[in-house]
């Protein structure tokens, strides 16, 4: 018999609305979190500290969640060793320690599922992709970086690939001239794009190239932290993006995931929201009480989700804030809820006599 | 760019204005110098007895947990004879030579002058003590405020309302120039110290480190309170025989400055190998953190960054070992068999740990402050004798951490604010 989880995975990822998709996810929840309880001893203990039993009913809400900082203290796994084909290692941005995160195939091809599942609903096309990052050994290493890992996610929508940077990470034309006149999309990590942008800002030949491509996609992740640092803005940002590759602002797709819940991603709309699929879901959490906020009010960010298979991180806890925008009723059409990312939370900055370490 | 200073109490009035430069509070501050030397101890003791009165009435709610401390650490009685302690028997070498049963000298306290504190945001009414440390010493004060200034300026104009039959509050007022300067106004920042006798930092180790990286005088005394580290250790029998008191004392010390003190405990350290016990002895932490949370001291607003401290510590522990938490992030007791000091999360986050021979408590640490302790009266002072010999500035009774005591940080502070003159007999 199939089971729950791929069930949810055949489904088509903004087609249900949320009274459609409780019950299915809920299913596939159930599942995950019975696996990851017998499974993973630190998601057990957790579960069991909080007095939550998967074998009881419960809410989507009340399965424990873990902290994304974990990722970096415990190399959590609900598999034998022998199972994992891919360790991925996230950039260490807000403390000095990267998340690890440990692949089998199970969670590998679920991820890949997801992914190409979420983003055909905004890349209709294969393209020619323009990677704005240097050359990268995308191979089948076993050890790989989160950047690495999100460019390999979005294979199944390239036609071909350039990288526009040398390994000095400046623009050099002469890598991706053959994509002139040519259905291009242009993909990079958002303060590297950004940088590179302000680098070429009077950079003539390169400009007069980008007129050549009409209207391209730009599709951008990796977090707000470093642009947030120098006071750009969202609004900023898209201004600049389209006036340098000459595309419209609703080409603009700003992609929110984690590399500990890999493929289960939330691209911005053409209304700038960031949208939940059918295979995960969100939830915001007063940053005192923990309680669930209700839309517009804003908190930590909650992902669940049934994808990860290897390692028990189905119900998580982000350093980030957003809020819920609304329910089954954005503009775009899309089902199921919607939200938006406000900012990244720093390290706390201890103040006093009593700051010190023993 | 030109960085301001914001000039808050001046001269004997509340200003509350930016200015470029502090060299007249400076001047201000010379001024004054000779008048409070002129007043005697006992009338200054007297007066600042009835400050620590009025202060208790009128700020109680926001000085909060320390309220009755600070009238008491200020009554006559108490302050007096630990200014008798200070400074070598006789309050009243501060007015005149004194007998100090030294076979042919005779001793005298003359201030230092001007003291200038960097008073820490995470414990401004700590910062208080040191002040008036420096009053009843005869030293005018220049204090650079944290940046929530609102209650020490508040508590300090009121002295303008406060007179006794020999000292008038408003001149009293003038011993005291107040502003607040970024760290990052380095000419305001060395103007303070180099006006200084004597400087008088609270706070972190890089605010600590920068104070101490300013220009100073060769002469000038400096007085660090911090940064320190503070834990608990009680035995088996203090449990079985007091078991809700210690934990009541013990939450209302964590919970004082929700944690954010040099003096606030981060562990407990239990002396015994019964595990039921230490348990047992945790849950009833626990009751008792959310008591005082409840009753008496409530959980101040916290930053989601340490919302996230917390988050991440809870469910770390989650795994080493055993977590009892508010449903909230109010408070949050730890029962682990690790060793030595739990890393400090702050705000409320007590870690209970089994004492062992080989933990970090006896071993050099220069940076221990407090020790609460509750163990038997026979092993007690060999006990203290031992850890402190390796680091360990006080060892108060449970519940009373927080108190701001003489000695502090390991010194007679009022002692460090004098100048020793002798002359013959």
């Amino acid at each position: 018999m199939e089971s729950n989880i791929e069930s949810l995975l055949k489904l088509e990822p903004y087609s249900l609305s949320k009274s459609e998709k409780d019950e299915i996810f809920y299913d596939a929840m159930n599942e995950s979190v019975k696996f990851h309880y017998e499974k993973s001893e630190e998601f057990r203990k957790i579960c069991d500290n909080r007095n939550f039993s998967p074998d009881k009913e419960f809410l989507i809400q009340e399965i424990p969640f873990l902290p994304v900082s974990l990722f970096k203290t415990f190399q959590l796994k609900s598999v034998p060793d022998s199972d994992i084909i891919k360790t991925v290692y996230s950039s260490a941005t807000t403390s000095n320690s990267p998340s690890t995160i440990f692949l089998d195939q199970t969670t590998s091809k679920r991820q890949t599922k997801v992914l190409v599942s979420i983003m055909k609903d905004f890349l209709i096309n294969k393209k020619k992709f323009l990677i704005i990052d240097q050359k990268s050994d995308l191979n089948n290493s076993t050890e790989v970086k989160s950047r690495e890992s999100a460019i390999r996610g979005f294979f199944p929508f390239m036609e071909s690939m350039n990288f526009g940077l040398d390994s000095k990470l400046k623009l050099d034309i002469s890598l991706f001239e053959e994509l002139k006149n040519n259905d291009v999309c242009v993909m990079g990590f958002t303060w590297l794009l950004y940088t590179t942008v302000i680098e070429n800002e009077n950079n003539d030949a390169i400009k007069k190239f980008f007129k050549t491509i009409k209207n391209p996609k730009i599709i951008h992740m990796g977090g707000w932290k470093k642009l947030s640092d120098k006071k750009v803005s969202k609004e900023e940002f898209n201004q600049r993006i389209s006036e340098f590759f000459n595309c419209e602002k609703e080409n603009i797709i700003d992609i929110y995931g984690m590399t500990e819940q890999l493929g289960t991603i939330y691209p911005d709309c053409a209304e700038g929201n960031k949208h939940v699929s059918v295979f995960s879901e969100i939830f915001i959490r007063n940053i005192e009480t923990l309680e669930i906020e209700d839309i517009g009010k804003s908190g930590f960010i909650q992902l669940v989700s049934p994808i990860p298979h290897s390692y028990p991180g189905v119900s998580l806890l982000s350093d980030d804030i957003g809020k819920i925008i609304g329910v089954d009723n954005c503009p775009c059409g899309r089902k199921g809820k919607y939200f938006r990312f406000e900012k990244r939370t720093e390290q706390a900055d201890i103040k006093g006599c009593g700051d010190t370490i023993s | 760019m030109i960085q301001l200073a914001k000039l808050l109490i001046s001269n004997g009035k509340l200003v509350n204005s930016e200015i470029q430069d502090i060299e007249q509070s400076v001047k201000f501050a010379t001024e004054s110098r000779e008048w409070l030397h002129k007043q005697k101890i006992d009338d200054i003791l007297e007066y600042i007895d009835l400050v620590g009165k009025y202060w208790s009435e009128n700020f109680q709610q926001k000085i909060g947990a320390n309220s009755s401390h600070v009238k008491n650490f200020l009554s006559k009685d108490f302050l007096g004879k630990k200014l008798d302690i200070a400074l070598h028997g006789n309050r009243h070498s501060l007015d005149e030579f004194v007998d100090l049963d030294d076979p042919s000298l005779l001793f005298h306290a003359q201030p230092r002058g001007i003291s200038c504190h960097w008073i820490a945001g995470n414990v401004d009414i700590l910062g208080i003590f040191s002040v008036m440390q420096a009053l009843v010493t005869k030293n005018i004060s220049i204090i650079k405020t944290p940046a929530n200034y609102e209650l020490l300026v508040d508590m300090l104009m009121s002295l303008e309302k406060i007179n006794t039959e020999s000292i008038s509050g408003k001149e009293i007022l003038k011993c005291f120039e107040v502003m607040y300067v970024e760290k990052s106004d380095i000419k305001n920042q060395e103007i303070l110290s180099n006006s200084a006798n004597i400087r008088i930092a609270w706070g972190g180790h890089d605010a600590v480190e920068s104070i101490l990286s300013l220009p100073k005088n060769v002469f000038t005394e400096d007085i660090i309170y911090g940064p320190k580290y503070s834990y608990v250790i009680i035995d088996e029998e203090s449990i079985k025989r007091d078991r809700k008191i210690i934990s009541q004392k013990i939450a209302l010390d964590v919970s004082t400055f929700d944690q954010y003190a040099c003096s606030s405990p981060h562990t407990v350290f239990v002396k015994t190998k019964d595990q039921e016990l230490i348990s047992e002895f945790s849950r009833s932490l626990a009751q008792a953190m959310e008591d005082v949370e409840r009753i008496m001291l409530p959980k101040a607003k916290e930053t989601e960054e340490k919302s996230k401290d917390i988050i991440s510590t809870r469910s770390e522990y989650e795994i080493k070992g055993k977590v009892i938490s508010s449903k909230n992030l109010n408070w949050t007791v730890i029962v682990s068999e690790d060793e030595g000091f739990a890393e400090p999360t702050f705000s409320r986050v007590i870690h209970v740990r089994p004492f062992t021979k080989s933990n970090m408590v006896l071993k050099d640490n220069r940076k221990i402050q407090s020790i609460g302790i509750s163990v038997d009266n026979s092993e007690r002072f060999d006990l203290i004798d031992k850890i402190t010999f390796l680091g360990g500035d006080r060892c108060p009774s449970l519940g009373k951490m927080s108190f701001f005591d003489s000695p502090w940080d390991g010194m007679f502070g009022m002692d460090r604010m004098v100048r020793w003159i002798t002359t013959y007999k």
